[in-house]
């Protein structure tokens, strides 16, 4: 056993009987290390010594494996442990269970009430003190990082690093040029990454919304072409059954504002925050701004009312930590130019308080032809970053799904495709069962 | 609270917010050694007033050239 340091000035022990091997005993007072004296190991402070003489005694506490708090004071264990981790930080220390010394108040009347065996159980159930400035990795929470949705698109999230919580977007873009498709897209991508959605779109019925995401999330593998009986017409829609697991799938995490309900901003809005609370959504759509009913009728209301609305999304995003798509058309622009973040119809507001804004285009079939794709996503803002990307996208019509430009690939699975359907099947007549006669209960 | 309009001379935009936000983002976008590139160029007390400043800004500065169309 190592020698060990004469701390008598600042602790009252019996130097005799101390056994490094074995936990040492911090007693409340010196009749305490006395009752102690037959199992060894206790110590107590001196008369006269302070916690902060703990420093000079840290090299006697460290010669043994820890050091147990042999104190039925809370406050006082409390006391003792805290000036431990300042004065001899390096000393492991243990604490007594939660009623561990019962209504006794000392050691010895522990010793008097139990015996020694009732001495020796009040280390039963001790834990060690967490030591100060020392992480265990798996307590670490993870949360550093702002969590963002990722787009699926890899060259817009390499740009933008995804969608950041408590941002807004704009999306813009001439009527029919996938923007609410390729909206649709993002919010089963984020969907499919554990994020639950909510979306407002003022311009689809329920029904054809659903239709339209059903394609998207089934993919091309899983519609089926069909022919309208009178106008001949050929369509793609996804079976039955692929339907039923998809909805299993999007089930309590997917919400649509209905449309049959007053479709103003104020029932939007209480909606949109029922659906962060009750449901945890992070993604939030509002498909369009010029749909939404205001109540104010003059032009320059109107625009008012749009940029109040505008405030009011930056400021549910910011306040409830979630990210919100907002698309507003473009202001009719010169034929050719490209659009800009200014383009955006109505007041400048709108795309002033975006903290991105995205533009949609689709190309003509000369420039679709030459440059090898149907649709350009561009970034006209990025607050962040700063990041402007231009990014060529194809679009694969029969399951409705954007894709970037020369990667030919659209049939990406989403997570409905990892549950697998359950169907009664019948075996063969005289095949075992299996698990047959394993005992299962 | 104070807003603040800031403009990014390279995308062209302008970006209205509060100041304590502004602050937040070029906090996080700089500690991943990146700058946004948005440049603050107004103060005020309210949002109309950085909103105002916004489109003084953009007629006289975001007026497209010929050349850009």
């Amino acid at each position: 056993m190592p020698t060990l340091c004469d701390v008598s000035n600042w602790l009252v022990y019996f130097p005799e009987r101390m056994d490094t091997r074995r936990p040492l005993w911090f007693a409340r007072d010196a009749l305490d290390v006395d009752a102690l004296q037959e199992a060894g190991n206790a110590v107590a402070l001196a008369v006269g010594a302070s916690f902060e003489d703990f420093r000079r005694c840290e090299p006697f506490f460290a010669a043994f494996p820890s050091v147990f708090l042999a104190l039925a004071d809370p406050e006082e264990m409390v006391a003792v442990s805290e000036a431990l981790a300042e004065y001899a930080p390096s000393v492991p220390v243990l604490l007594p269970a939660e009623n561990a010394f019962r209504d006794r108040k000392t050691v010895r009347a522990v010793l008097e009430a139990g015996g020694q065996r009732a001495v020796d159980r009040l280390m039963i159930g001790a834990v060690e003190r967490p030591a100060a400035g020392l992480l265990d990795l798996a307590d670490v929470a993870r949360g550093e990082e702002p969590p963002s949705v990722l787009s699926g698109i890899r060259e817009l999230d390499q740009r933008i690093g995804g969608f950041y919580a408590g941002e807004l977007s704009v999306w813009t873009g001439k009527r029919g040029c996938g923007k609410s498709t390729l909206l649709g897209q993002l919010l089963l991508n984020a969907l499919n990454q554990g994020f639950p959605v909510c979306a407002y779109s003022g311009e689809l019925p329920a029904w054809r919304f659903k239709q339209w995401l059903l394609l998207q999330a089934a993919g091309p593998e899983h519609v089926i072409e069909r022919r309208d009986r009178f106008s001949g017409k050929v369509f793609f829609s996804v079976p039955p059954h692929i339907e039923k697991r998809i909805d299993e799938w999007w089930r309590g995490r997917f919400f649509l504002y209905d449309n049959r309900f007053a479709g103003d901003e104020d029932s939007i809005l209480r909606l949109f925050e029922y659906a962060v609370r009750r449901h945890c959504c992070c993604l939030f759509m509002v498909d369009n701004l010029m749909t939404l009913r205001f109540t104010s009728s003059a032009d320059r209301d109107f625009y008012k009312a749009q940029s109040n609305f505008t405030g009011r999304l930056v400021e549910f995003a910011k306040r409830t930590e979630v990210h919100v798509f907002l698309v507003a058309h473009p202001r009719k622009t010169e034929s050719g130019r490209a659009l800009e973040a200014d383009d955006i119809g109505g007041s400048g507001d709108v795309s002033n308080r975006a903290d991105n804004v995205f533009a949609l285009t689709r190309l003509n079939e000369a420039d679709a032809a030459a440059k090898g794709f149907q649709t350009v996503l561009r970034t006209l803002k990025n607050r962040s970053y700063g990041s402007l990307a231009s990014i060529g996208l194809d679009f694969e019509p029969n399951s409705r799904r954007f894709f970037k430009s020369g990667t030919g690939c659209s049939d990406w699975r989403y997570r409905w495709e990892d549950c697998g359907e359950q169907r009664f099947i019948e075996l063969p007549q005289g095949e075992q069962l299996p698990f047959d006669g394993e005992g299962l209960a | 609270m104070i807003w603040v309009c800031e403009y990014s001379p390279v995308q062209g935009a302008i970006h209205v917010d509060t100041l304590e936000r502004v602050l937040a983002v070029n906090r996080e976008t700089a500690a991943r050694g990146k700058s946004p590139g948005f440049v603050p160029l107004f103060l005020g007390l309210s949002s109309e007033e950085a909103h105002a400043f916004a489109e003084r800004w953009r007629l006289e500065h975001c007026v497209r050239q010929p050349s850009e169309q």
